[in-house]
């Protein structure tokens, strides 16, 4: 049974079937040959179901918030703002684009829509600037990934409906390592640069920066305010997770119209992004619900778990080996139709494992930015080549990504050691069922 | 630029879709955040319209991810296979929508009769009879099966009079680099 689920899941994949039709025909060719009675009878009702569903729906508002957001002209008097604070750092602006990556990150649950936002204000410095291009354009490539893991994150929430665990505890798990690992990321540019000095550019700033410092300031407003309100609104308690999306989505429209460029043609677009994105997801998550109720039913889910359990590994190795599994998967998937996909059958295996669902959530989002970077198949890699309008070799974005894979390991490796990394905040926030 | 009708609806109920998730389940969730913290209680029901904001913009926005190839596909063996092969492989996959579309239709169905049949309405202070909000949703599932059964549909003839660019721009794998520019303007195209 396992055997038949998994050829007939990689036929169909490599047959390139849209990932959802994929999920939802393998659940009905499984249920017609294993399960006791036809399942497609509760098709109509879990589709009606997860339509409704009232934690999906921060999904598009926080996808419209990234849309607009992006359109909004904030992210490039953000970079200025943050130039002159890195300006003595050996690495200069490749420590800018991977702090400005976090900060927009922080309003933003899209890593494409941040590369592309980053990399659009940055890319043009880099020639002048005089620095080695792969690292530059890495650092762009995998600063953008910092979206999906500081909150708020739109793959952590289908996550938190696939798993039915808190939004609020992942969201605050994802915390510490999301700013962990932009300090990784910067240590990283500044150890290269210190070991190939001409990687970084020559020096060229001269005098006092703190005026330049201070007249940034006030740019950095807008986006750590919509921080603020999103997040702060979920533990502050004045919010459900859902609730503090509806809020950010009021709050970035009021500021794209106070930027004037609130018109009718963003509007559509806008909607035209949103809704697309949506309901492309929507339907992966529909059919993924419909094969996980099909496999749970027929006793697949279990099967596996078992079947994993039975191996007698120590549960440290197992880990390990599913790590691995996604770094290669993610070579040749698309992130979030990977997470979909297979969150259903691995967290069982996870938990079974005895880790916690929480701290594999935040496993889990670094792996999928580690599949954002890793070629083939590597979305913000193409979104940065693209934003590279001089063209130039796609090769440069493989060296340049290599360093921060490096990290992105680093932090899985740090997050194995130590689980409170991820663990902690949720017991701060939410003493009752955090963690 | 002139699209032909079908796609110029599904673009359309796409807009509509988005206000709805704007209009239908930002700003009424926005209102009972605000008057809970200043009234100390709900005003609008927000819970449970904007679940029904959700259905509507998933049912009304789902024909618009097949006229503009949204959906996800493995496709990264099968572009590199010559012509006949991967003409093969996009019918292939389109049908397999098309398939999955009507069946949920088809199934959407036997749950949007079901509600209508035993007048069931939203167990809360609105009453909401659930086939108002079900048949809204369903409503657009029917156009988007009909969506995924034209697409291949299209396409054969297309390929047919002898017009692959026409076959591939229905049902070929998603432009990757259209996609790309599209978000990198976004951030530029504005003044």
């Amino acid at each position: 049974m396992i055997g038949a689920a998994f050829v007939l899941l990689l036929v169909m994949l490599v047959l390139s079937l849209p990932v959802a039709a994929v999920l939802a025909l393998t659940g009905y060719i499984l249920s017609e040959n294993y399960a006791f009675f036809p399942m497609t009878g509760a098709a109509g009702e879990l589709a009606w179901n997860s339509s409704e569903d009232f934690i999906l729906i921060a999904a598009p508002m926080f996808i419209m918030m990234g849309e607009l957001m992006h359109r909004s002209g904030v992210s490039g008097r953000l970079f200025n703002a943050l130039t002159p604070w890195f300006a003595r750092l050996p690495g200069r602006l490749m420590h800018t684009n991977i702090a400005a990556s976090a900060v927009f990150a922080a309003t933003s649950g899209s890593s494409i829509a941040t590369a592309a936002t980053i990399g659009t204000v940055a890319i043009p410095n880099m020639d002048k600037g005089g620095y080695n291009r792969p690292l530059f354009l890495g650092s762009i490539a995998a600063g953008g990934t910092l979206g999906i893991l500081i909150p708020p994150s739109i793959n952590m929430i289908i996550y938190a409906v696939l798993t039915d665990t808190s939004v609020a505890d992942l969201y605050a798990a994802g915390f510490i390592p999301g700013f962990l690992l932009a300090t990784l990321f910067s240590s990283i540019v500044l150890a290269l640069v210190l070991w190939r000095p001409h990687w970084g550019g020559p020096k060229v700033v001269e005098g006092s920066l703190w005026p330049a410092r201070i007249r940034g300031l006030p740019h950095l407003l807008p986006p750590l305010g919509l921080f603020t309100i999103v997040v702060g609104s979920i533990y502050a308690g004045l919010a459900t997770p859902t609730e503090a999306a509806a809020l950010g989505l009021i709050a970035t429209v009021i500021l794209v119209a106070l930027n004037g460029k609130l018109t009718l043609p963003v509007l559509l677009t806008a909607f035209e992004g949103t809704v697309r994105t949506t309901c492309m997801i929507m339907l992966i998550v529909i059919a993924a619900f419909f094969l996980n109720f099909v496999m749970v039913s027929i006793g697949l889910v279990g099967a596996i778990t078992d079947a994993v359990l039975s191996l007698g590994w120590p549960p440290l190795g197992m880990l390990l080996a599913i790590v691995v599994f996604y770094l290669l998967l993610g070579c040749f998937m698309e992130t979030l139709s990977m997470m979909i996909a297979t969150t259903p059958i691995i967290v069982p295996v996870v938990v079974g494992l005895g880790y916690s669902p929480v701290w594999w959530g935040v496993v889990f989002v670094i792996l999928i930015e580690a599949a954002l970077i890793t070629p083939p198949v590597g979305m913000n890699l193409y979104v940065v080549q693209a934003v590279r309008k001089g063209g130039g070799a796609f090769t440069d974005l493989f060296k340049g990504a290599a360093p921060f894979l490096v990290a992105m390991l680093i932090m899985i490796g740090l997050l194995i050691a130590f689980p409170q990394l991820a663990l902690w905040l949720p017991t701060i926030v939410n003493p009752k069922t955090g963690g | 630029m002139t699209e032909p009708l079908p796609q110029r609806v599904s673009r359309w109920l796409a807009w509509v879709a988005g206000a709805v998730i704007l209009f239908g389940c930002a700003v009424p969730i926005t209102i009972d955040v605000l008057a809970r913290y200043f009234l100390n209680r709900g005003l609008v029901e927000s819970f449970e319209i904007s679940g029904y904001g959700l259905a509507a913009c998933i049912g009304l926005g789902l024909a618009f991810t097949v006229t503009t190839k949204a959906h996800i596909r493995v496709d990264f063996v099968v572009a590199k296979m010559p012509f006949p092969v991967r003409a093969a492989c996009d019918l292939l996959a389109a049908c397999a929508l098309a398939v999955v579309a009507t069946a949920l239709a088809w199934f959407a169905w036997g749950t949007v009769s079901q509600s209508w049949a035993m007048g069931a309405r939203s167990m809360s202070q609105l009453q909401v009879p659930i086939v108002i909000p079900q048949g809204l949703w369903w409503i657009g599932l029917f156009w988007f099966a009909c969506m995924a059964v034209l697409a291949p549909v299209q396409a054969v003839l297309r390929l047919i009079k002898g017009d692959r660019a026409g076959f591939e721009a229905v049902i070929g794998s998603a432009d990757l680099n259209a996609e790309i520019d599209e978000a990198v303007h976004a951030v530029e195209g504005q003044p």
